[in-house]
């Protein structure tokens, strides 16, 4: 090699360095940008013919782990999931209030029961009765804000899945532009870095919204597909679509029926298929837009279902009669139910969602029975969820009358018993051969405040005309769903507390003033009876027909969702820690290190000053030699 | 905390950022339990704790309403033992009250004992309509009415005409004395003495036993009603033998007479004890007849009147809203039966509750789960209806001086007396204010175990609901030099870098 190849050998290693300079400053500047990966130059040898003329800079390389990247795209998706998961939870666990405390849910129960045992003690004391109507009054309104709590975080994750909407678009209209450029720069690598940062940022933002599958084509363009097989993107931009609805009654639930729907759902325009329901077809599994969508559309649902149980509860216990009596007739044991409506003599009791729970012991086995009455407006059948754990639902039409209500009874319990009309008395008999009736249990609303037993209709139905809770499941929305933010004192109630003492009058005796007969029982039905409660509610024990108190209920729904806050926490905790792992060994060979860059920085001095030491000793040389000349 | 994007470069010192966050959030929370004591704000924070929290916060607040209920049930139990020992004692001192050995009626016929006896009866009365918080505690259930009237009223009447219990003695008194026989007709011819009662109704003497100790007199005693007795003079009895027959009062007592033979002379031949054998039988069985006579009125003006004033005042007390007491239908001298008056009519001195068979359960609490005490007292129980009723006849009657109304005086005493001093198959007020009591001491008994219990439920609670201060400060210096450690470190090292050491 002669001095002229030598020179050009050194000058191609100033270009390097210069290159590398390039490169390194561009990492330190970048060392806190948002999805900037690590670069490297890498040199090749140049070769001429057979021999090496010195070095070129093929190109700038990310340094980039395919399999980590990957990986951080599931994990920041199922982090995203638990984090949004965990937030809401956090907001219900502060919701129910902190334990002990005057505003919390259990409390209020707790406290209301208090009133109650004072009233028995004192039943004509009027400070007595003020206070029983004030904490009911407590009670509801505490029901009354955990439902708007519940349907402001509704509301909430409505409005937070439109702006992550607009955030997969916009992220996929990044991913589309960078896509163009990557296609139309061809081959240019040191260009292409930075697009490909900047296509992976955008599509780092989209891992956490929605859980993605990124293919990468040989074009250079990628596909992108969430994890349940929906496309997303591939090579066009397509764009989603949220039909944002701005409030959400507890009755606004999501269906597949978008007549029926009450909320927003999200939608796929554009290649991949044409206004596709994307929340009906289940493609988001992770991601914080899928937790949004559960929260509204699962968890809150489910919570609001909890207290509307609660409420529900609340109200029928304290008003709903069960006129039952056990009897014996001859070897056959049974119980008699007076199916006469006191209010209206003559007609049946039960009124539209109202309930005749029978248990029955057959030789196959412990059998529940419940029959619901409707109007007719009732779905048909009745979905078990409306009914208590483990019963078969017997949907009744109140226009059969009582004899319907025999003639339906009997029929579903079949030929091991023995069921008749006596009057307005419903019988219900074993009829041996290892046949028993366990219990029966008639859920019957009263509709006056005297002379319907000593059940008192407290709590009432505050809709847009106060009417008496019933559980009707007439109407498009259950009358349970919503309840608790509806329910309220009975306002005949509050303008004469007198009536939280007097059961009777007219025409005949007048209860008196000191008699505990009604706030016994109101005590009793809060504190100690046993209810069923819906399968709704998902507290595990409904859903097995075992049954609970009131007041025990509310405690469960509180233990349910302090239960849930720590699992949502504590899982997310854990998500969280798997995503900062992997996003650590991503970061290692990703991130730039300072310390590396000035070693490099170093390196790439010493080679400039070599190469240009070079440059110089060849001028020396050119010097020497043309001396010689001159 | 939502997700931030990954900054690769700035990965580790972002983490170590973080983690001084999160130690500081630690620091905060351990910082607020110092402060509040508490372990966490909201359910959830509890961890399994959570269960025990609910379900002892509920049980807490049980035992405290208990403790209320007790607490109000206490008050209630002390005013009724005040009250119950002041009948007690009102009682009592009327018992003692025919004792005292001067007989000094005044011009309205009062003796001093009578008219001190008429503060007592306001005083009971005044007792029987206690409040408690407006809560009149003598009414069972009927608490939001004055239960007793007040005492003229209740002696004397009202404006309206309803007659008070004087006139309902006085109509008694009449009916029974019937014309001076006690509503008994006496006769006999020959050698036969009869004394019949002069009708089918339920005043006067009733005739409920003869006999005769003498052979030659024969007693026969037809039940009827009307019952009758005749005395059969069959030979002249010995001197020293006697007849006997028994009269049943208006208030249940019982009176036996005898009437004792006397050879003659006897002067007079027919007294109220005894009779002159004559000289024929039929002789014999006319002074017999006058001996029944005298006898038969001596009873009708002096245990009668008091058996009748008790037994109208009886019937009077035990009238109620719902079943009025029992009047003496047309004129007294000839009436023949008993009907209820009506509100319209008659002084019902007893507005309050009345319905129930267990006057304690009219007012009655749970103190725990399976003890309920009840503290309902009615002024209408038989114990203290007695006592009134015994006060009212007291201070109702009248006496002029002598010996005849001294004699009466001392009946009505002694009636008195004995009425109040029964014990067997009676309520008394001591069985009331008795029963009173040991509900009090129950409650007491109960409370104590509220409290050993409250404190073993505030343990419970305080357990999984506090944190020690102690644990928590110490884990907060632990925390806090770790911290330091932390601060000086991080500091140290973020100022290593390579740049600092390339010159």
């Amino acid at each position: 090699m002669g001095m002229t190849g030598a020179m050009n050998a050194a000058l191609s290693g100033l270009r390097v360095t210069q290159a590398q300079m390039d490169v390194v400053s561009s990492n330190i500047s970048n060392a806190d940008s948002v999805g900037y990966t690590r670069r490297s130059t890498s040199i090749v040898q140049q070769v001429t013919g057979d021999r090496t003329t010195g070095a070129i800079a093929t190109g700038v390389q990310r340094q980039l782990d395919i399999l980590l990247q990957r990986q951080l795209r599931v994990e920041s998706a199922g982090a995203a999931y638990t984090d949004v998961r965990a937030r809401y939870a956090r907001q219900i666990d502060q919701m129910f209030g902190a334990p002990g405390a005057p505003g919390s849910l259990d409390g209020a129960v707790n406290a209301f029961a208090t009133s109650l045992q004072t009233l028995t003690a004192n039943p004509a004391d009027p400070t007595a009765r003020g206070l029983v109507l004030s904490q009911a009054q407590g009670l509801a309104a505490t029901l009354n804000g955990l439902s708007a709590d519940i349907q402001a975080l509704r509301e909430d994750a409505e409005a937070r899945i439109g702006q992550g909407v607009q955030r997969v678009n916009a992220a996929l209209q990044t991913i589309a532009e960078v896509d163009r450029k990557i296609t139309s720069n061809g081959n240019l690598l040191s260009s292409n870095a930075a697009l490909l940062d900047e296509r992976d940022r955008a599509i780092a933002e989209l891992a956490t919204l929605v859980d993605i599958r990124v293919v990468n084509m040989d074009s250079g363009k990628v596909n992108i597909f969430t994890n349940a097989g929906l496309q997303l993107y591939s090579g066009e931009p397509s764009s989603l679509s949220f039909d944002e609805r701005s409030t959400l009654p507890a009755n606004a639930l999501f269906t597949a029926n978008p007549a029926d729907r009450g909320v927003g759902t999200i939608r796929l325009n554009g290649a991949g298929g044409v206004g596709v329901d994307i929340i009906a077809g289940g493609f988001f599994r992770s991601g914080e837009i899928a937790a949004e969508v559960d929260m509204r559309d699962n968890v809150l649902v489910q919570a609001q279902a909890q207290i509307d149980d609660l409420a529900a509860a609340l109200a029928a216990a304290l008003g709903d009669r069960s006129p039952v009596t056990s009897v014996t007739t001859g070897v056959n044991a049974g119980f008699d139910v007076d199916l006469d409506d006191p209010a209206a003599p003559g007609s049946l009791a039960m009124k539209a969602g109202n309930s005749l729970a029978i248990e029955v012991n057959t030789p196959l086995g412990i059998r529940r029975f419940q029959m619901i009455a409707t109007d007719g407006g009732a779905p048909n059948p009745i979905p078990a969820e409306y009914g208590e754990g483990g019963a078969t639902i017997i949907r009744y039409d109140r226009a059969g009358g009582m004899a319907g209500v025999q003639a339906a009874l009997a029929g579903a319990l079949g030929g091991g018993f023995n069921v008749s009309l006596i009057g307005n008395t419903l019988r219900v008999l074993d009829n041996g051969g290892g046949n028993a009736v366990n219990s029966v249990r008639a859920s019957f609303s009263t509709t006056g405040l005297v002379n319907q037993g000593a059940e008192l209709q407290l709590f009432v139905d505050n809709g847009a005309t106060p009417t008496t809770f019933t559980g009707s499941l007439d109407s498009v929305n259950p009358q349970r769903r919503g309840f608790a933010s509806r329910i309220a004192v009975n306002a005949n109630v509050l303008a004469d507390p007198s009536t939280l003492v007097v059961y009777s009058g007219a025409p005949g005796p007048v209860t008196q003033a000191g008699d505990n007969t009604r706030p016994k029982l109101l005590l009793d039905r809060l504190t100690n009876a046993q209810r069923g409660f819906s399968v709704a509610s998902g507290i595990a024990d409904a859903a097995t027909g075992q049954r609970a108190s009131v007041s025990e209920f509310a405690r469960r729904v509180v233990e349910f969702q302090g239960a849930n806050a720590s699992a949502a926490i504590n899982t997310d905790e854990g998500q969280q820690l798997v995503l900062r792992a992997v996003e650590a060994r991503f970061s290692e060979t990703a991130g730039v290190s300072i310390d590396q860059e000035m070693a490099d920085l170093v390196q790439i001095q010493n080679a400039y000053a070599a190469n240009a030491r070079v440059v110089s000793a060849i001028s020396d040389l050119f010097d020497v030699l043309l001396r010689i000349g001159a | 905390m939502a997700i931030s994007p990954l900054i690769p470069g700035a990965f580790r010192s972002a983490e170590t950022v973080r983690s001084l966050r999160e130690t500081r959030a630690t620091l905060d929370d351990l910082q607020r339990q110092v402060v509040t004591g508490k372990r966490s704000e909201t359910f959830g924070g509890l961890g399994s704790g959570r269960i025990t929290s609910l379900s002892m916060r509920a049980r807490l607040s049980e035992i405290v309403s208990y403790r209320e209920t007790i607490t109000s049930f206490q008050v209630r139990a002390k005013q009724l033992d005040l009250g119950l020992n002041q009948l007690t004692k009102i009682g009592d001192d009327l018992k003692s009250a025919g004792f005292m050995p001067q007989f000094d009626p005044d011009g309205a016929g009062k003796t001093t004992m009578q008219k001190y006896s008429r503060g007592r009866f306001d005083e009971a009365v005044d007792v029987l309509n206690t409040q408690i918080n407006g809560q009149f505690v003598f009414a069972g259930r009927r608490s939001d009415t004055r239960p007793v009237l007040d005492t003229a009223t209740i002696l004397e009447g009202d404006a309206a005409g309803r007659a008070g219990v004087r006139q309902l003695i006085a109509e008694r008194k009449a009916a029974d004395f019937g014309s001076g026989t006690g509503r008994l007709t006496l006769g006999g011819a020959g050698a036969v003495a009869t004394l019949q009662e002069d009708g089918v109704h339920p005043f006067g003497f009733k005739l409920t036993a003869a006999s005769s100790a003498s052979a030659g007199i024969a007693a026969a005693l037809t039940a009827g009603p009307p019952a009758d007795i005749s005395y059969t003079v069959t030979a002249p009895p010995a001197d020293g033998e006697e007849v006997r027959f028994q009269l049943t009062l208006p208030d249940g007592t019982t009176r036996s007479l005898a009437i004792v033979a006397r050879n003659a002379p006897l002067t007079p031949p027919s007294s109220a004890g005894a009779f002159e054998i004559g000289a024929t039988n039929a002789a014999t069985a006319l002074n017999l007849r006058n001996a029944v006579a005298a006898a038969i009125a001596g009873e009708a003006t002096t245990a009668l009147p008091s058996a009748s004033a008790k037994a109208a005042a009886d019937a009077f007390f035990a009238g109620s809203l719902s079943s009025p007491p029992l009047r003496v239908v047309g004129p007294p001298a000839t009436a023949t039966a008993l009907a209820a008056g009506t509100p319209a009519n008659t002084v019902i001195w007893y507005q309050g509750d009345d319905t129930s068979a267990d006057p304690r359960a009219t007012v009655a609490a749970k103190v725990d789960t399976g003890i309920t005490v009840g503290l309902g007292v009615q002024a209408n129980e038989e114990g203290i209806r007695r006592l009134l009723a015994n006060l009212s006849v007291f201070v109702t009657e009248t006496f002029a001086s002598g010996p005849a109304d001294q004699g009466r005086y001392q009946a009505m005493s002694d009636r008195i007396r004995a009425d109040l001093g029964r014990t067997s198959g009676v309520q008394r007020v001591q069985d009331i204010h008795f029963e009173i009591s040991i509900a009090a001491s129950t409650m007491k008994t109960t409370d104590e175990r509220h409290v050993t219990k409250k404190a073993l439920v505030d343990d419970a609670i305080s357990e999984v609901e506090d944190v020690s201060g102690e644990e928590a400060a110490a884990k907060l210096l632990s925390l806090q030099t770790k911290m330091q450690a932390s601060y000086q470190t991080t500091s140290i090292l973020s100022r290593l870098t390579l740049t600092d050491y390339l010159r």
